[in-house]
């Protein structure tokens, strides 16, 4: 995989990560993005939804009209079972690239 | 109502119909985002305004952003869509299946009757397909054509004619209209074997004739360019000939073969049943003399260029040939046929009528399916209730339903496909006689085009009878059912969608029954009507007399005069004769011919004889009466004043009042260079000749190298004509063992092969009717047990209240004649427009009173039929019983 798609397809990786646990609907999705990275990680401006219906029309994520628990519609959205293979290799190629990156900059600093 | 419940309502509107606004969802989803997200800015102590803005620049509230969202979301909603249905689909498939394994019976029935009504339509479909779709063998593209001449007489009628070999010249000059094109003539040969002659059809072929007829000899080669150039003897052979002259072997290419006086070497063996044009056998390379007539031309029409501008192309040709052979030529034209058209030749009627027949009785059987399934559905009306209470839509199940109605009919039109491999065979009779003949197109396979037929139409079928039975019972409501739960199976609605069904198949059966009366009559007709001469106990042969030999004509007098004499000799023979045409097939070979006394402006206005040379003794062993004046004798030969005898059509058009004996006619115009023909006698007409309606005769003796084709056809009358045979081919044999006899068969055998697709028409339209009407019977007998079934009760109620046994049946059959009554009156007026379409197709067929009068009476006895068991089941009703019946 290219370096380039790697960064791009960060975000969906990361949409994938904040609902392998539980169903959440956008904001939940952006608040626990922010929550888990230690906001190391901003979602960028208007970028979320084009991202989640991307997801959803690979069918990696599904969303489902529910209810908040302030009684508002919401639509929830839930990993897939490709989702969460799709989640499995992401995270991998993330650590071999994060790994490879990490020794290259701490033997330089050496 | 609020802005946001009104749009609450909207999306629950949208979503019970079972489509979603993709954009106003991804807008709703946003909005909650940045709802949510200013509130949360707004707790950190952001200013609302700023607040808000800012949220909604991150959550993307932008429309740019909406826009390039929503056709995302739609297309998910979409697949998703479609993946519900499939769903859907595949599991009422599971509940159709799991449904008619619990009740076989009907399945069985069910399917049966659909596949008996597909089957007959695949069948005759395949009939269809083979006229009307399948290209030719030999002519993938469909551009071949026929180029024939036509005159045109003063008053604008046309008359085809045979080509002349000048108009193949034409033709094979306007590379701009044809790539390619060849002249042919038919000639009958004799090929003269160790054992006697036999008679084989030839062909004299131009230069190309394989190349533009589009065939390759299956073994050997076809013509050189030299050997087309020279008219060398060498020969093409059909498949036929090889198989059964050659016994098939390779080793037939090399040897030589005579034909009359000449011999010539097989070069090569055609295709199977590749016989173009006229049944050819044989065809050889030949020259074609300048104005030569009986031309036969094929010609490929160049890309691009279609039949209308062809023919038009042509026109200058003709005027051309006009102005240079004003004699032959006058009036003449150019024309073209497609050689689809030309095989086929009208001969398409009967395939049509028998569709629309066999559609007929298809619409019977689907009514009858949808009567079983109509019944089926209202027995589950509980269940539908339940269902729809439950949250089920009617749409939901009104797929269900179809989707039991559409797999009943596939199976069906599976099973029916199957029955029409088996059944096609039986209606290659109804292939016209070219196309079965010369062109090889007799197996009318079962192929994509058929399969796609009977699928469209199973899939149609289903969906259509299907909804008529689903609408119903899906109309249901809960209260109504439970209010009426237990009175009766279906409601009244059910009961008039039943009754309606009912009638239709009995309005349908009587279409059936009345087209059936009409092909019967007009076979029974054709079959018992006076000709105007007795066919039976004639035998026919023909001789050909094409050789050399016979070319001056006085020999060929002289053969025909002593085999006839020897013929005369021979036990059992009453009367033998010897006749240029057969009275009962092809004998279209008109004259045109003055009368005295008749004054006409030019050569076409001439009215045309049907033509025909006889022997004396023709008019006894036909049996055609003499009704005025006298027959031939062998007095009326050369050097006797010439003599005609007209039949009784003629005389009563031309001499009108008048006694005919002593009239004079003559061939040509009045002041031609033929000689005068005396009428001598007057024969009674003979019926169905063709083209022509006057008829002449003139004495063979007196015309003896005449315009006739070379054949004789020899006419015994016998006690027992085929055994003949054998000694009148010795006869033959000893003036001439060279002249091959052929065709040798009865004219009542003739008559019954001309009869042979009319007594077809007649048997399958009669088996369809009769399926039809016990199909519509059937479906009566359904609908009033079923009727019945729900009015157990009230039957109970009158039976305690004293109504007789008898009041009882009476009610019942009433019941069923009504319904027998209105279908019979609505399939009145029907029928007599049917038989409009039937008379178009078939010309012979007439419609009358009887037959319709008959068609209904049937109805109505398989109505009280129908009727018989459910009456006696209400005569054995025990009051108590029914009163407490379910």
């Amino acid at each position: 995989m290219k370096y380039s798609d790697l960064l791009h397809g960060t975000l969906d990786t990361l949409i994938l990560r904040a609902l392998a646990d539980e169903p959440r609907h956008g904001y939940a999705i952006v608040r626990r993005i922010e929550a888990e990275t230690g906001d190391a990680v901003k979602v960028e401006d208007g970028s979320l939804y084009p991202a989640l219906y991307r997801l959803e029309k690979k069918r990696l994520i599904r969303g489902e009209w529910g209810v908040t628990d302030a009684g508002r519609r919401a639509r929830f959205y839930r990993v897939t079972d490709a989702g969460r293979r799709q989640l499995a290799e992401r995270t991998a190629e993330w650590e071999r690239f994060s790994l490879g990156v990490r020794r290259m900059l701490e033997r330089s600093a050496e | 109502m609020s802005a946001r419940r009104l749009r609450q309502f909207g999306h629950n509107l949208r979503s019970l119909l079972g489509w979603r606004d993709a954009g106003a969802d991804v807008r709703e989803e946003m909005a909650l985002h940045a709802d949510l997200r200013a509130t949360e800015l707004e707790a950190l102590g952001v200013a609302p305004a700023d607040a808000r803005r800012r949220a909604e620049r991150e959550v993307g509230s932008s429309d740019r952003i909406v826009a390039a969202v929503v056709p995302l979301a739609a297309a998910t909603d979409r697949a998703s869509a479609f993946g519900q249905r499939a769903s859907e689909f595949i599991h009422d498939l599971r509940h159709a299946v799991r449904l008619f394994r619990r009740s076989p019976g009907f399945s069985v029935v069910a399917v049966v009757t659909i596949a008996l009504g597909l089957g007959a339509n695949a069948a005759i479909f395949t009939l269809v397909n083979t006229l009307f779709f399948r290209p030719l063998p030999f002519d993938p593209e469909g551009n071949l054509v026929r180029v024939r001449e036509f005159r045109q007489a003063a008053d604008g009628t046309r008359n085809n004619v045979d080509a002349s070999s000048r108009t193949a010249d034409a033709t094979a000059q306007r590379r701009d209209l044809f790539t390619s094109s060849v002249a042919m003539v038919g000639t009958t040969r004799a090929l003269l074997r160790d054992d006697g002659p036999l008679h084989v059809q030839g062909t004299r072929v131009g230069p190309g004739y394989t190349a533009v007829a589009g065939v390759t000899p299956v073994i050997g080669r076809t013509f050189s360019v030299e050997e087309e150039r020279t008219a060398a003897p060498v020969a093409l052979i059909s498949h036929r000939v090889w198989r059964t002259l050659f016994g098939g072997r390779p080793s037939a290419i090399g040897q030589y073969m005579r034909l009359d006086d000449r011999s010539y070497e097989i070069v090569g063996v055609l295709p199977p049943a590749f016989h173009i044009p006229y049944d050819s056998e044989v065809w050889f390379p030949s020259r074609f003399a300048e104005d030569e007539r009986s031309v036969f031309i094929l010609a490929r029409l160049a890309p691009s260029v279609t039949l209308e501008q062809a023919i038009s192309g042509l026109e200058p040709d003709a005027q051309r040939l006009n102005q240079l052979f004003p004699d032959q030529m006058r009036g003449m034209g150019i024309t073209a046929v497609r050689a689809r058209d030309y095989f086929l030749q009208n001969d398409h009627r009967v395939a049509l009528a028998l569709m629309g027949t066999v559609g007929v009785l298809l619409l019977i059987g689907c009514a009858n399916v949808a009567l079983l399934l109509t019944t089926r559905f209202a027995a589950r009306r509980r269940e539908v209730a339940v269902r729809a209470a439950l949250g089920c839509g009617r749409g939901r199940q009104i797929r269900q339903f179809v989707t039991e109605a559409l797999l009943l009919f596939s199976l069906g039109g599976a099973l029916g496909l199957v029955l029409a491999v088996w059944l096609k065979d039986t209606l290659a009779v109804f292939m016209p006689d070219p196309l079965a003949t010369q062109v090889g197109m007799e197996a009318m396979p079962v192929d994509a085009t058929v399969v796609f037929f009977a699928g469209v139409l199973s899939v149609a079928a289903g969906v259509g009878f299907g909804l008529i039975a689903a609408l119903r019972a899906t109309r249901a409501d809960l209260t109504s059912v439970m209010k009426d739960a237990g009175r009766s199976l279906a409601g009244d609605r059910s009961r008039s969608t039943l009754r309606g069904l009912a009638s239709a198949e009995i309005a349908l059966a009587l279409l059936l029954l009345t087209a059936a009366g009409m092909m019967v009559e007009t076979f029974s007709r054709l079959q018992q009507r006076d000709l105007g001469f007795e066919p039976r106990g004639v035998l026919t042969l023909k001789a050909g007399t094409e050789s050399q030999r016979y070319a001056d004509g006085t020999q060929r007098l002289a053969f025909a005069d002593q085999l006839l004499e020897r013929i005369r000799l021979m036990p059992g023979v009453q009367a033998a004769a010897i006749t240029s045409v057969n009275p009962l097939c092809c004998g279209d070979w008109g004259m045109r011919a003055s009368v005295e006394g008749i004054p006409v402006a030019s050569q076409q206005d001439l009215p045309i004889f049907q033509h025909q040379l006889v022997t004396a003794g023709f008019f006894d062993t036909m049996r055609i009466p003499i009704v005025r004046g006298r027959a031939f004798t062998p007095e009326d030969r050369t050097g006797r004043e010439p003599v005609v005898i007209v039949d009784e059509r003629a005389a009563r058009r031309f001499w009108p009042g008048q006694d005919p004996i002593g009239k004079r006619v003559k061939r040509g115009m009045p002041d031609g260079p033929y000689p005068w023909f005396t009428v001598i006698g007057v024969a009674g007409t003979i019926e169905d000749r063709g083209e022509y309606t006057d008829a002449w005769y003139l004495p063979l003796a007196q015309h003896p190298a005449g315009p006739s084709s070379a054949t004789l056809h020899l006419m015994v009358r016998a006690a027992d004509p085929t055994a003949l045979v054998p000694a009148i081919k010795t006869a033959s044999a000893a003036l001439d063992p060279t002249l091959a006899l052929h065709d040798i068969t009865t004219m009542d055998a003739v008559r019954s092969e001309r009869l042979l697709q009319s007594r077809m028409g007649a048997i399958v339209t009669a088996i369809f009717a009769a399926a039809g009407a016990l199909l519509a019977a059937l479906g009566l007998y359904a609908v009033l047990s079923f009727v019945l079934a729900g009015d157990t009760r009230e039957i109970g109620v009158r039976l305690a209240l004293g109504a007789t046994r008898a009041r009882v049946v009476s009610y019942v059959v009433a019941r069923g004649l009504r319904l027998a009554g209105w279908g019979i009156l609505a399939g009145v007026p029907l029928a007599a427009l049917m038989s409009a379409g039937i008379q178009e197709l078939v010309p012979e067929a007439r419609f009358n009173t009887i037959t319709i009068v008959a068609a209904g009476a049937a109805l109505a006895i398989a109505a009280l039929f129908a009727t018989a068991i459910p009456a006696v089941r209400a005569l054995r009703l025990n009051p108590l019983d029914a009163m407490r019946a379910d």
